[in-house]
């Protein structure tokens, strides 16, 4: 089961955004979940849920068989590579090398050292997302679309299960966008990753299998 | 120069010199990284109303002082989880509640305040064993922790939010970050004074970041101009009889400015690969 939701409910304090009695999304490798609709309907607060990064104000949530608090859920989160809305970098001086290293870090573990599987994973996700060539960039260097597949790396180096997209294409320029579309379509295609994927262009959402509609506070769960 | 290393005071100097030039521009990288230049002050402040207490109860102003860091930073730490906006309005409230504070304690009691302030004029020269003491074990602290949990504090100083999403105890690392942050600006009030606190951790980081080679080297280069400055300055004030912690500032901002200077030269020369035809 890749999401399992029961009597959920997320707001923000007193505010509901979205109230579900009971979604389960089921789902093999490379299985897409495309979620659509409106700005505000709570697609980022529920992809947040999943992976434990708000608490519901009521019922439970589960990802990949696991609910947030749970003994095993860290575990859970080595399993998933997760790419926020696109936001610009912050003030640490990273190289574009140390960024997609670090969504590895989880899998490494505490106090052990990278193996060459690790380097390997690494060097595959930039290759992959075509951002080796800018290895030893600073981020800040950057320009959204290139920053934005670098982040999409990021997710990829940990090799994840599943992929949890939050808008990948949004507030960039034409140019980033396809860059990042292409990037995307051909993971699907060639990696076969499983995804959540938060989007409202229809370039990415047609990639999708299945497809939650959000609206008015609820969701709806059809076959795309 | 030699007869000055039978005096302990002068000792004391070097060894407190070496120890916070080599791990306080971690903390100052910390610092720039997060968007803590302004809550620092409210520490300072925090600090200030410490020493007031500890010499209100006869005990060590300095030790005082860093428990009021410490629990200033606990605060701040979980006022920035709410937002920085708000946390702003705060942070002027611990200030000058922490300074109202202490005033009102050194005028109803026999407290000399004199001797609260001389944290914020602390001098490299007038540490005590004590305080020697205190300060190589934080900066060795300093040191231990950023080795150990390299990978964390990198992963959160990146992005908070990626770096609980991928499993690691973020809230935890960035609270021990601020708290780490809050005694280092502790303990270099002492050597520095409080006023001239950045000479020891954010001019060295700065430095070092201008040359803008990942995160591991910005902490490298950082502890090697650390150690640069803190001598170099106390040098400059030796040879031409200064106050130690002004002439260690002069010092670092010409750090700071040849780091600029590189850091154009770098952008030049990347450029030129960039421009190049393929």
């Amino acid at each position: 089961m890749l999401v399992e939701a029961r009597d959920l409910v997320l707001g923000y304090g007193m505010r509901k955004v979205l109230e579900i009695d009971e979604l389960m999304v089921e789902g093999r490798r490379g299985t897409i979940v495309g979620l659509q609709g409106p700005n505000g309907t709570g697609k980022s607060t529920f992809l947040k849920a999943c992976l434990g990064l708000r608490e519901p104000s009521a019922g439970s949530i589960a990802l990949l068989g696991s609910e947030p608090g749970a003994g095993g859920f860290r575990n859970v989160l080595t399993r998933v590579g997760y790419l926020p809305q696109a936001r610009p970098p912050g003030l640490l001086r990273l190289t574009v090398k140390e960024v997609v290293e670090g969504g590895r870090y989880g899998r490494i573990g505490f106090l052990k050292r990278s193996g060459e599987r690790d380097r390997r994973a690494v060097l595959e996700a930039m290759e992959e997302t075509g951002v080796a060539v800018l290895a030893r960039r600073a981020i800040q260097e950057l320009s959204g679309g290139q920053y934005q597949r670098v982040q999409i790396a990021r997710a990829l180096a940990g090799e994840p299960e599943l992929l949890v997209l939050d808008e990948p294409g949004s507030h960039l320029d034409a140019e980033g966008r396809s860059g990042v579309i292409k990037v995307i379509s051909k993971l699907a295609s060639e990696r076969k990753s499983s995804m959540l994927l938060v989007a409202h262009d229809d370039d990415l959402l047609e990639l999708a299998d299945v497809m939650i509609t959000f609206a008015d506070g609820a969701v709806e769960y059809s076959d795309a | 120069m030699l007869e000055y290393l039978a005096l302990a005071p002068f000792r004391r100097a070097l060894i407190a010199l070496a120890v916070t030039g080599l791990a306080f521009p971690a903390l100052g990288t910390y610092i720039l990284a997060l968007e803590l230049v302004p809550a620092r002050f409210a520490v300072m402040h925090a600090s200030l109303l410490g020493a007031a207490v500890g010499l209100f109860f006869g005990i060590s102003p300095l030790a005082s002082a860093l428990v009021a860091s410490v629990l200033a930073g606990a605060g701040i730490a979980r006022l920035s989880e709410r937002s920085a906006a708000s946390a702003g309005g705060s942070l002027g409230l611990v200030m000058t509640l922490s300074l109202g504070l202490a005033f009102i304690l050194f005028y109803k009691s026999d407290v000399n305040a004199v001797e609260a302030f001389n944290l914020f004029w602390g001098s490299v020269l007038a540490l005590s064993e004590t305080d020697l003491i205190l300060t190589v074990g934080g900066a060795i602290a300093v040191i231990i922790l950023a080795m150990v949990f390299l990978r964390e504090i990198q992963a959160v100083l990146y992005d908070r939010v990626l770096a609980a999403a991928q499993g690691i105890p973020a809230r935890a690392v960035y609270f021990g970050i601020i708290i780490l942050v809050c005694l280092g600006i502790g303990l270099a009030m002492k050597v520095t004074g409080a006023l001239m606190i950045d000479a020891v951790t954010i001019l060295p980081a700065l430095a070092a970041r201008s040359m803008r080679r990942g995160f591991r080297g910005t902490l490298i280069r950082g502890a090697i101009f650390g150690i640069s400055i803190n001598y170099g300055g106390f040098a400059l004030a030796m040879v031409l009889d200064l106050p130690t912690s002004p002439a260690i500032i002069v010092v670092g901002a010409l750090f700071v400015f040849a780091g600029k200077l590189a850091e154009r030269r770098i952008d030049r020369r990347s450029a030129r690969i960039t421009s190049r035809p393929s």
